[in-house]
């Protein structure tokens, strides 16, 4: 064998090992006598690990930085080219970026160099699009176009299994609606886009765990799980903000706006009553109570903001103030719950990050201004290094209970 | 990577390169058939992170007022005469006449042909051309003396940004006279031509 063909072995060795392991056909010790076998100590393991994440960063890095560089070259010597040049140059290095990351991830060894190249292929067929349409002076701020980017560029990660593509794309996928619903819909209604987004998140998240029961798609639910929950607990943490209520409008057209929010109540009923109903769906019965009741109360929360109309009074005000920042906090240590029974360190860290954003902007929130400035001040980095310290004995606590190898 | 993985790359690959140019090719074949019209502008220059410079196209027609108070006056010739709206975000057709060597408003309408727009105007209007744009802001402007009211109405048409190379945009910016050839085509869809500086066609 080549050195080539020892690697792609030894790269397949390690995977089947750890499915091996996860399904309890071999037990940790002896997935490491079979390592050591072929001369793979947990050493060398880490060390590739490390050097395969190196790789990872500095060739996507390298990559993004490419396709920046391009697309600020050309487009500030735009108006010197001509106009079949650019359509032409634009055309030819989409192809060709595509083409070298094809043979590059599958035809050689240096496949992550080969994802990155990917990743630049996208970017330069985002690139592309807005120079083409700086020919046209079309604005930059039209969300269109991103939506158009995003037609060619999330079945790319899909196809190939690019979660650096997967994630670029998560971008679009978060604003891309919001924006053209209210611009469809709306006459900028505020409690409509936070109705919308509450509903919007939860979907999200429930499509992470959809992708979790596919064979070929799950590497992409983390990333989902993660940005559905951190779209509803940044939608939860704005409205525990008094500013934010005072910006409700009076008056509201609720057709058509009700419609999306009634498709995404569907969908969501939909695939959570799929959990019980499937038998691929194997959740613990305490998970599954625990989480039925947080989407519930999304669900009713966002009808909630949808049918409010400004609020007057001053003491409903304060009421509905301190249920939202109550319910703010529960949600967050929902989410680390979930995250811990789950296995997945990155809700974690997003539940505890929200407990702790919470819990310090609201310190400042009661106490600024309330004592002499320095004092607040030393206070405060007394108790963040406090809270630093804790904060990272909590979560490495909660980590060392499961394997961080996530899907 | 399997047969079917490499078929639906391909595939995609492909739409992209075809949007492309199925978007060059949309642009191109709406304006084949259009009028140049020239519009009076003030050009602001910002920068775009990601393409360099741009200068913001201010039209006059981009600001309409109209004296209110002589609408159901008599003397109806010496206002403008655009439909009344209160809400925003409308999209209206705006009806242009050739003035000197650029195209002022004369009218605005909601409808494409323009409702009564031309019974109430007077009938020396001999060449007109609609723009379609969208209707931003609606401001009721009342005179101290309580006399005349006033309604200026603001209205994009999707033409105000103009990309010109890098670290040129301060010279158009800084020049006496800023004009712009601009493409309308029978729906009223426009598209920017030329910038014409000083009387010269820019760069």
């Amino acid at each position: 064998m080549n050195s080539s063909n020892d690697l792609n072995f030894l790269d397949r060795i390690k995977k089947d090992l750890k499915v091996f392991v996860q399904q309890g056909i071999i037990t940790n010790g002896q997935e490491d006598s079979i390592l050591q076998y072929y001369g793979v100590t947990k050493d060398i393991l880490d060390k590739g690990n490390s050097y395969s994440r190196l790789i990872i960063i500095l060739s996507t890095l390298g990559a993004a930085l490419v396709g920046l560089g391009v697309v600020l070259l050309i487009g500030a010597n735009w108006n010197s080219i001509p106009h079949l040049l650019k359509i032409i140059m634009s055309v030819l290095s989409v192809i060709l970026a595509n083409y070298i990351g094809y043979w590059l991830k599958y035809k050689t060894i240096y496949k992550r160099i080969g994802a990155s190249i990917f990743f630049l292929a996208a970017f330069l067929f985002s690139g592309s699009v807005f120079l083409i349409g700086q020919m046209y002076h079309i604005r930059s701020d039209n969300f269109d176009i991103l939506f158009w980017i995003l037609l060619g560029v999330l079945p790319v990660a899909y196809i190939i299994d690019s979660k650096a593509l997967f994630r670029l794309s998560m971008g679009i996928v978060i604003f891309w609606p919001g924006w053209k619903l209210a611009t469809l819909l709306t006459d900028d209604d505020p409690q409509f886009i936070f109705s919308f987004y509450v509903l919007y998140g939860v979907l999200i998240y429930l499509i992470g765990f959809l992708h979790s029961k596919t064979a070929n798609f799950k590497i992409f639910t983390n990333t989902l799980i993660f940005v559905g929950s951190s779209v509803t607990l940044a939608v939860s943490y704005i409205l525990t903000m008094d500013g934010i209520w005072n910006e409700w409008e009076s008056g509201i057209n609720y057709f058509p706006n009700i419609i999306p929010i009634v498709v995404l109540t569907a969908l969501i009923l939909v695939i959570q009553s799929s959990k019980y109903l499937l038998s691929n769906f194997e959740f613990s019965p305490k998970l599954l109570f625990v989480e039925s009741f947080v989407l519930s109360y999304l669900v009713l929360l966002s009808w909630f903001l949808f049918f409010t109309t400004k609020i007057n009074d001053e003491f409903i005000l304060f009421f509905i103030l301190v249920v939202f920042n109550l319910i703010f906090l529960a949600l967050s240590l929902t989410i680390t719950y979930v995250g811990i029974t789950l296995k997945r360190y990155s809700l974690v860290n997003l539940g505890l990050f929200a407990s702790i954003l919470f819990i310090f902007t609201k310190y400042f929130d009661l106490f600024m201004g309330m004592i002499d400035t320095g004092l607040f001040f030393a206070i405060t980095g007394l108790l963040l290094l406090l809270g630093g310290v804790s904060f990272e004995r909590i979560r490495r606590r909660l980590l060392d209970r499961f394997d961080l190898n996530e899907g | 990577m399997s047969r079917s993985k490499k078929i639906l790359l391909s595939l995609i690959v492909v739409l992209q390169v075809v949007s492309i140019i199925i978007f060059v090719v949309i642009q191109e074949v709406r304006f084949s058939e259009s009028k140049i019209i020239t519009l009076q502008t003030q050009p602001v220059d910002p920068r775009d992170i990601f393409r360099g410079d741009y200068v913001i196209l201010d039209y006059e027609i981009s600001h309409l007022t109209e004296n209110t108070t002589k609408r159901n006056g008599s003397d109806i010739t010496t206002c403008c005469y655009y439909e009344f709206w209160d809400e925003t975000d409308k999209d209206v057709y705006v009806f242009l006449k050739p003035a000197g060597d650029v195209w002022q408003a004369f009218g605005i309408s909601s409808s494409y042909d323009g409702d009564n727009l031309f019974s109430n105007t007077d009938s020396n209007i001999s060449e007109f051309i609609r723009v379609k744009g969208k209707l931003t802001t609606v401001d009721n402007i009342e005179r101290i003396d309580g006399e005349e009211n006033f309604r200026e109405l603001e209205i994009t048409y999707g033409i105000e940004n103009y990309f010109v190379q890098v670290d040129t945009g301060k010279t158009i910016e800084t020049a006496d006279d800023v004009k712009v050839n601009v493409k309308v085509n029978k729906h009223g869809d426009s598209q920017i031509e030329s910038l014409l500086v000083d009387g010269n066609i820019w760069p």
